[in-house]
């Protein structure tokens, strides 16, 4: 005390300083914290573009980046890590709200719609038009999704799709044939029937969980026949009677099989080794060419293939696809220039150097043909990708999402019957929407 | 007493020195006084203001008035999370209150090797939340889980946990207790506190480990018991973690795990619906302000400090 006492005169000063260090050393330390410095190089503008990839896929980024800035003199792209996790990127959310951005994003194609309701992304369209840059280049799917308003937001840049992967060896050992897995619907159940062994009351194998991996109902309603949307008038179509037929179709297997039982041996879902199908208490599953890559490392001798979806009726195959692409958020300085990088990016050239590192496919289809042509696993996830579907592009995307994911547990756990349960779906994404 | 009304308090003499030692005391609480204001203050006042917009984060709100508050009401899973979050206190709450007694009294018993034993206890508590949701996804595994396996062991079918709506809760209430040893070290800390004269004078009278226990040991606990109840409360009204890492933010199966703060945060970050869940996190600070109020209203006829 009586050190401060007696310079009291100093206190003032001193405590100043203190304050104004601390801020200076808090604005610093969040800079190098959040995201990397801007680099700038003489007579060039810099792009900055935000990712989140790591390994392959930062390496296939990486490649796209310095074989565009070594083609140019006057644009330099700085390519950046910047974590964001599957559903939320809440980073570049406030960069954007605080009226700060990167020229440049990866973004979940799924949520174009969303962010563009939002006024947060530059339109292409102008580009576009500008450049006549011809966007039938890409699927169809890619670039519906990419649309809000009759206007394109995104460079479409990676595509899946959504396949029957089987167990040739469990097919053997029960008598089923593995080079001819199921087509129809009815041939899916006596195939889980038969690959099912269940000793009292414990469930030793399971055929399938229809629901699990990437059975969404979006899966089995487009391969129902179904659908969700209606481009022509913008109306959803959640209720379509083929969807309510696929819940129903879910819910009878989930009442044969008991849903709590079968459904707990999913949880460990995240940890790729305990995935039911690699462990083999799964014999089939639906799932994305994604999955390839978990089976290579953690069981590289599993005997398996895939095939389309089986239908009720054994034709008319469906499927539906995700992806990402790149974006320009609003209020991005130097739009123009990552419209050149886009382009580039969005190309024959680009997309082939980028799908090859990083094992993706492209929404090129002949970047595909030319990468994957001898590979008989990928060629049939491509085949099926000219007639794929992409999600509706509505602003509440998300919300639809998890409203149909709420309803098929609910459906699958007996709390309400599926006709209804859409209709509430239906009922809450219009409400939803009306609010926009 | 009316004498002591009339006068007049004593005058302070605010001398130099004494005024500048004021001000040098307020200077030092400055910079925390000022981030309270500017990072809680501000955003605190700026919440209650969105609660009655349209506010979507990347465009600025709309005022609504009570729209938000009246649409929740109407909103199933407003209704559902507050079921599940409240359905977690209640059993939560409580049992972490006697298992944590329990295990404080266990680990004050002087025996070689307790600061061993009170480390293992309190071990758990540094894993970090997620972490903890993934090895409890595996331990609570029906097919190759530990759990399971272990009532195999003594011939119970163990039940399908996390893939069933009505085990899921509980299995979270199970997973969560192994998180008390926090608690532990505060109950410690109180039995320590209390005087062995108590225990000297019981035995003197013939009193059982029952009687010491029930008449001595837990009254004099109660202000702890008491801390860490209303720590409870406001700790379980705000479950988030465990749960959203455990199912991916769904709160599978079929909502059964979804939570207040995980549906808040939904409509906040997914939705784009910050108006709406900023109505909710006020009706989540009134529900604890409630609760803690009850809380503290009662304890005046339960909680006995020392020397009382």
């Amino acid at each position: 005390m009586s050190v401060i006492r007696g310079r009291g005169h100093w206190v003032f000063p001193s405590l100043t300083s203190v304050v104004v260090v601390m801020v200076l050393a808090g604005c610093s330390a969040e800079e190098s914290d959040a995201i990397e410095e801007t680099i700038t190089i003489e007579g060039k503008t810099t792009v900055t573009y935000w990712h989140n990839h790591t390994g392959r896929g930062l390496e296939a980024i990486r490649q796209v980046v310095s074989d565009f800035n070594e083609s140019q003199d006057d644009i330099f792209v700085q390519e950046i890590y910047s974590a964001s996790t599957e559903g939320d990127d809440q980073r570049l959310l406030t960069a954007i709200a605080g009226g700060n951005p990167p020229d440049l994003a990866h973004f979940d194609r799924f949520k174009v719609a969303q962010y563009a309701a939002e006024n947060s992304l530059e339109p292409l369209t102008p580009f576009i038009e500008q450049d006549q840059y011809d966007m039938n280049l890409y699927y169809d799917y890619a670039v519906d999704e990419t649309t809000y308003d009759d206007d394109i937001y995104a460079m479409p840049i990676t595509t899946d799709s959504r396949l029957l992967f089987y167990n040739k060896d469990r097919f053997q050992e029960v008598g089923l044939d593995p080079e001819n897995p199921p087509t129809t619907i009815e041939e899916l159940e006596e195939a889980i029937e038969k690959l099912s062994t269940i000793e009292d009351g414990r469930v030793e194998e399971l055929g399938m969980v229809p629901w699990t991996a990437q059975g969404w109902l979006y899966t089995w309603a487009w391969t129902f026949g179904g659908d969700f949307y209606d481009m022509e008038t913008n109306t959803l179509t959640i209720d379509h009677p083929k969807n309510v037929e696929a819940l129903e179709w879910l819910v009878s297997i989930a009442d044969q099989y008991d849903a709590a039982t079968v459904t707990s041996f999913d949880t460990a879902q995240g940890s790729n080794e305990m995935d039911p199908f690699i462990q083999g208490i799964y014999s089939m599953k639906v799932d994305g060419p994604f999955s390839i890559s978990t089976i290579q490392q953690y069981k590289p001798d599993l005997n398996y293939g895939v095939t389309p979806i089986p239908t009720p009726t054994g034709d008319d195959f469906a499927t539906w696809s995700g992806g990402t692409s790149v974006i320009i958020p609003k209020g991005a300085h130097h739009a123009e220039e990552a419209w050149e990088f886009m382009k580039y990016f969005g190309s024959y050239e680009g997309q082939m150097t980028y799908s090859e590192i990083n094992n993706q496919m492209s929404v090129i289809d002949k970047v595909n043909e030319d990468l994957y042509h001898d590979d008989p696993i990928m060629t049939e996830f491509i085949d099926i990708l000219p007639s794929s579907n992409a999600r509706p592009p509505i602003p509440s995307g998300q919300l639809l999402w998890n409203e149909l994911d709420r309803a098929v547990e609910y459906a699958i756990h007996g709390r309400g019957e599926p006709q209804e349960l859409l209709e509430r779906v239906q009922k809450r994404v219009n409400q939803a929407e009306a609010e926009e | 007493m009316a004498q002591l009304e009339t006068n007049k308090p004593p005058k302070v003499r605010v001398n130099k020195r004494r005024s500048n030692e004021n001000l040098t005391g307020w200077l030092f609480a400055m910079p925390w006084v000022i981030g309270l204001l500017l990072f809680f203050g501000y955003p605190l006042l700026s919440s209650m203001y969105y609660s009655f917009t349209d506010f979507s984060i990347l465009q600025s709100g709309e005022f609504i008035g009570l729209a938000n508050y009246r649409e929740l009401f109407q909103d199933d899973l407003f209704w559902i999370s507050i079921y599940n979050t409240i359905y977690f206190a209640v059993f939560f709450v409580p049992l972490s209150i006697i298992f944590g007694v329990a295990l404080a009294m266990v680990l004050n018993m002087k025996v070689k090797g307790m600061a061993v034993y009170r480390t293992i206890f309190f071990l758990p508590t540094l894993v970090p939340h997620v972490a903890l949701a993934i090895l409890w996804v595996w331990l609570l595994n029906p097919q190759f889980g530990l759990v399971n396996a272990m009532l195999d062991f003594v011939g119970i079918q163990g039940p399908p946990w996390l893939g069933s709506t009505f085990w899921s809760k509980p299995a979270l209430i199970l997973m969560s207790l192994w998180g008390i040893g926090q608690a532990v070290i505060i109950y410690l800390a109180g039995l320590s506190d209390i005087s062995q004269e108590y225990y000297e004078a019981a035995e003197v009278d013939g009193a059982t480990f029952l009687q010491k226990t029930f008449k001595i040991t837990l009254p004099l606990l109660t202000p702890v018991i008491f801390f860490n109840l209303v720590m409870g409360f406001i700790g379980a009204f705000q479950q988030f973690t465990l749960p959203y890492a455990m199912t991916n933010g769904t709160g599978t199966p079929a909502d059964s795990l979804t939570f207040y703060v995980m549906y808040l945060y939904d409509n906040a970050f997914s939705y784009f619906r910050m108006g709406y869940a900023s109505a909710m996190a006020w009706i989540l600070f009134l529900i604890i302000l409630v609760l803690t109020s009850l809380v503290f209203w009662s304890s005046k006829k339960w909680v006995h400090y020392q020397g009382d």
